[in-house]
């Protein structure tokens, strides 16, 4: 190793560990408070960092604030058997999986029909579904919920999971841009040698884009998982409940569990972090360099 | 080939979430509960958190003395997300039986035929409406009333306020020499507005730091009373005035007495630096952390759930604080020429959606409700869950609730209280038009006067503009 | 293959879209245009009232004041946004050691469940006791030191003017989403190309102007348009930090005070005619920028 490497390489180091401080502020913060007892959130300053009583007392900054708590796990038992947090957990995953998967499917699907094939009028038919999108959705709700309501699919998890299937706006929108970036004398050469669009999409450029199915998986999954205002709207029944709206019921006027939400905030988050640590190469491994080229 | 495999990967995978989905949706069990029941009433509530277990087991309480009835419920958040699911089930047809509904909100609801009237269906039920008037507080039971029909029933009886004063911080300011010793008795609160003021400047400390000064200290924020629409409803009724006349139609913001109530809450901004104390104020984020007890805010008017808040979270560690030695609860100081007229009531009311037509369902629903808001088993488990008092004079709940001094203060401003928010088909615009005045006014943008007439009229238009609408249902 | 097959290929993949356009979308937004010319309250039937609404929307001073704040939260958080997505790209794909750990971490706060961050964010912003605040304090002091000036922190949620920088920052906090879009944009980049340019002589500064940003621009032009669409219909977050409102209403955003109407004040026609007006501002958002941006986007796939 060279010199100005190795200092190039402990600058990046130093940059990357000050501003990680900054992004995993939520997440301790999260976990933090729900460690903490409530009259330890009722302190003027809380203290931060979780340890043993001992050194609770030893502790102190500048100020002469203590830093050290005494965590406890009374908010994770209490906060797990007052609401049926697994039974939503299982209705979240069932609602976040067939979105996903109809997402990944439909979306891509018609991103090749407007960035692969090219026809007469995709253009503006693309527009025309952009536009869907800019439209506040607060003024067509209404209108839509009748709909779902009039083909007797309310308080069912439909309204959720079946859009998916006919193509998200954003989604497409995605898969399109990476669609094009694919170079035109593959898609030429496979048409030639025979290949039907159908084989083409499925056989050459859903496989050049695992980088984007996965970025698409994963923004659907998380947009699915948490989604509020869609299974509040459409759910009736406190069976069928998701894991944003049980987060929401430990609120109240007066009488709030927020140590309790924040428990479960922390259950809710971990799952998809380490799925996101482990799988966090997918995103970056680029078409061009693994697929084709090598 | 890889990109056989990948195919191929992505078919599995998607095979593997298919077959993952149907045994998700084959297992799940069947609802037995509600069989072998004749009739299920169906409740949207926001019962949630700590509340949640008591509102289910007064539920349980009412399934096991209603044989006949089961109860379905579904927590429904305290806030616009609720509107957005009942307004959508009210259209789609597929609305509750009863639902919670804010007290302020009954009127506009009611004028837009959202809420069913409920006088017929009491008088089938035998229950005479004019003597049930008489056995409910006066403010809550107006707040369910429009165009003099019956649309909700009150559920829980919010008095507001009580002042609040630390001892136990006042004492060690003097202690340590910044308060001056004899110049006031932390046993003997503030009487009048004009005491109010002595005590805050007297609680205040500023204290220098190398950016400017900050406050270290600081006693009652006048508009920090739970919004700014409620801060300006507490003062100025405090002051005498009157924010609506339901006689005439005319919306009073601008009323000379709410006018100098909006004053006084400017002279005290002015003074002590509106941002800076709204900085200290803002540290409230929780119950858990109000500035109250976090020992930055020596005088304040609570809500009575902040003494079972002072109980819970005070209790122990630096902040531990006991009734009558650290701390103590009184009425509102009174207000100019020796009134006292603070005091108003808040709180949830029930109803029946307008959607509902079955009659069964509606006299099932109408049990439900009268079971929570008049009967002693169930007035006592609600009030037991909303944390207020029920709206039922005769309530065994305040016999036991008065033990305690401070909650015993609390039953003295319900009782007292003459207040309601207005009951209009524009209260949620007169409360934010209330909310932005204040606002206004105490950082120096418009004089209160200009402020409070500017909400006045735009509210009075709004107004006249629903009342013209083709009349609300009947 | 025909130009008619290619078409008649391109509706059959389009097809789902067609079908959900055909009958999800289709009527509510035909019945909302017709509400923005409508008296309407949810519950009784609309009421024609021609353009009534659209006037007095013109002089709404709420109306004017959410534009006003929206238009400037746009020109300033979506750049911001994306600046700091890009940057943060660039530092996750720089070959070391460690850098798992380094993109979990950034993507952290868009993965924390909102409800659980907004008393986080109350906390962090506070003038006198936020971290924000006490990070800024040293430099504050030492300004006051040198220069003689009375800088004074900021107050982030109390003073009218800090209200929206307060939710720029809190909007470059989840950039997690654009940063892995850029990531994989960066990804996608052949590694022949920054060879080749080697090479040629070229620097870091050189392959970065003329190689990376070329390559990945159809991603970033992707950030912008959502950006855009996004920020205009800005409302969620406000909501959350100020419950009751921020000082001055400089938090009232156009879409809340939309939401507000629809949904507190019961004037769905108002909220539909405001709607509508959102609808043509963003329209043409974003026709200037992909017109303005042809020139930029570069798609390997057109380049045949």
């Amino acid at each position: 190793m060279t010199g100005p490497g190795t200092l190039r390489r402990l600058g990046a180091h130093a940059t990357l560990v000050v501003l990680s401080f900054a992004f995993v502020m939520p997440f301790a913060w999260l976990v933090t408070t729900s460690l903490q007892s409530g009259s330890e959130q009722a302190r003027a300053t809380p203290a931060f960092l979780p340890g043993p009583a001992a050194l609770g007392q030893k502790v102190e900054d500048a100020t002469g604030m203590h830093l050290v708590y005494q965590p406890t796990l009374e908010h994770y038992e209490k906060g797990l058997t007052r609401v049926p947090i697994l039974m939503f957990f299982r209705n979240t995953l069932l609602v976040c999986t067939l979105t996903v998967l109809g997402t990944c499917l439909s979306s891509s699907l018609v991103a090749y029909g407007f960035g692969v094939l090219r026809w007469r009028g995709r253009n503006a038919i693309f527009f025309l579904m952009l536009a869907t999108m800019m439209l506040p959705g607060q003024v067509t709700m209404i209108p839509v919920f009748t709909i779902w309501r009039r083909l007797g699919l309310v308080d069912t998890y439909a309204p959720l999971v079946i859009p998916a299937f006919l193509g998200t706006p954003f989604y497409v929108f995605l898969f399109r841009q990476f669609f094009l970036t694919v170079p035109r004398e593959l898609i030429e050469a496979a048409r030639v040698d025979g290949a039907s669009e159908l084989r083409i999409w499925s056989r050459l450029v859903m496989p050049l884009s695992l980088p984007v199915i996965a970025t698409v998986a994963l923004f659907s999954f998380l947009g699915a998982w948490n989604d509020f205002l869609g299974p509040l709207i459409y759910l009736a029944d406190e069976s069928k409940y998701t894991l944003s709206l049980g987060l929401a019921m430990y609120r109240t006027q007066y009488g709030s569990e927020y140590g309790q939400m924040m428990a479960v905030a922390t259950l809710m988050v971990v799952p998809i972090l380490v799925l996101f640590f482990f799988t966090q190469k997918t995103f970056i491994q680029g078409i061009k360099t693994t697929g084709l080229k090598g | 080939m890889p990109r056989q495999s990948a195919t191929a990967r992505i078919i599995s995978l998607s095979l593997v979430g298919v077959a993952v989905a149907t045994v998700l949706l084959l297992v799940r069990p069947p609802d037995l509960s509600l069989q072998g029941r004749r009739l299920v009433v169906t409740i949207w509530h926001p019962w949630g958190g700590a509340t949640l277990e008591t509102f289910q087991n007064s539920v349980n309480v009412f399934e096991k003395s209603h044989p006949d009835l089961a109860c379905k419920t579904l927590y429904v958040p305290n806030d616009l997300s609720a509107s957005q699911k009942f307004f959508t089930s009210v259209i789609g047809d597929c609305a509750p039986d009863v639902i919670f509904v804010d007290g302020p909100q009954v009127a506009e609801w009611a004028h837009r035929g959202l809420l069913l009237p409920l006088d017929d269906l009491l008088a089938a039920e035998g229950v005479d409406v004019a003597g049930l008037k008489n056995d409910f507080f006066a403010p809550c039971w107006e707040q369910g009333l429009y165009r003099g029909k019956v649309y909700a029933i009150t559920y829980s009886a919010d008095p507001n306020f009580c002042f609040v004063w630390n001892k136990k911080m006042i004492r060690q300011a003097i202690e340590r020499g910044e308060i001056p010793a004899g110049a006031l008795d932390v046993d003997k609160p503030p009487a009048t507005l004009a005491q109010l003021d002595r005590w805050n400047a007297l609680v205040t400390r500023r204290v220098k730091t190398a950016t400017g000064d900050r406050l270290e200290r600081i006693g009652l924020v006048p508009w920090g009373v739970y919004g700014n629409a409620n801060s300006i409803f507490t003062w100025g009724w405090a002051f005498g005035g009157q924010f609506y006349d339901p006689a005439t139609g005319k919306v009073t913001a601008d009323d000379p007495r709410i006018v100098e109530a909006l004053e006084w809450m400017v002279r005290h901004a002015r003074e002590y630096d509106y941002e800076r104390i709204s900085n200290l104020a803002s540290t409230f984020q929780s119950e858990a952390r109000n500035p109250f007890f976090l020992g930055q805010q020596m005088l304040n008017l609570a809500h009575m759930s902040m003494i079972a808040d002072i109980d819970r979270f005070a209790s122990e560690g630096e902040g531990k604080l006991e009734y009558g030695r650290d701390y103590g609860v009184c009425p509102i100081p009174q207000g100019p020429g020796g009134l006292n007229a603070a005091a108003w009531v808040g709180g949830w009311t029930m109803a029946i959606p307008a959607t509902i037509t079955d009659p069964a369902r509606r006299r099932a629903a109408l049990r439900y409700i009268l079971w929570n808001c008049r009967q002693p088993e169930g007035t006592t488990l609600a009030a037991r869950t909303n944390r207020c008092f029920p709206a039922w004079k005769d309530a065994p709940f305040f016999p036991e609730a008065a033990k305690d001094p401070r909650l015993a203060q609390f039953i003295d401003i319900l009782r007292s209280s003459r207040h309601q928010r207005p009951v209009m088909p524009a209260q949620a615009f007169y409360m934010d038009q209330l909310g932005r005045a204040v606002d206004k006014a105490i950082r120096g943008e418009l004089t209160p006067a200009q402020a409070l007439g500017r909400a006045s009229r735009a509210t009075q238009e709004r107004l006249d503009e629903v009342l013209a609408e083709q009349g609300g249902q009947p | 293959m025909t130009p008619r097959k290619e078409r008649r290929l391109g509706l059959l993949f389009i097809s789902p879209f067609l079908v959900g356009f055909a009958v999800f979308t289709v009527y509510p937004v035909l019945a909302s245009l017709y509400y923005s010319f409508c008296k309407y309250d949810l519950l009784r039937p609309p009421e024609f009232v021609g353009l009534a609404n659209f006037r007095t929307l013109l002089s709404d001073p709420l109306f004017l004041q959410g534009l006003w704040n929206t238009l400037v939260y746009t020109v300033f958080a979506v750049p911001v946004t994306m600046l700091t997505a890009l940057l943060l790209a660039f530092l996750l794909n720089l070959k070391l050691r460690g850098q798992a750990v380094y993109r979990t971490i950034f993507f952290l706060p868009s993965i924390v469940p909102v409800v659980a961050s907004s008393v986080l964010w109350l906390w962090l912003f506070n003038t006198d006791h936020g971290l924000v605040n006490l990070l800024l304090q040293p430099l504050l002091a030492g300004l006051n030191g040198l220069l003689g000036t009375q800088l004074t922190p900021p107050g982030w949620l109390t003073n009218p003017a800090c209200t929206k920088p307060a939710l720029i920052l809190v909007a470059a906090w989840g950039v997690g989403g654009s940063m892995i879009l850029c990531l994989a944009g960066l990804g996608d980049v052949p590694r022949q190309m920054y060879e080749a340019a080697e090479l040629d002589g070229a620097g870091a500064w050189k392959k970065t102007l003329h190689i990376t940003l070329p390559m990945i621009s159809p991603v970033l032009f992707f950030t912008l348009i959502m950006g855009l669409i996004g920020s205009f219909q800005f409302f969620a977050q406000p909501l959350v930090m100020w419950p009751n409102g921020a000082p001055g209403d400089s938090a009232l955003f156009y879409a809340l005070y939309l939401f507000q109407n629809a949904f507190l004040y019961l004037r769905m026609g108002y909220a539909s005619a405001q709607a509508w007006i959102l609808f043509v501002v963003i329209v043409l958002a974003t026709v200037l920028v992909f017109r303005s941006t042809r020139r930029f986007v570069y798609y390997e796939g057109d380049n045949v």
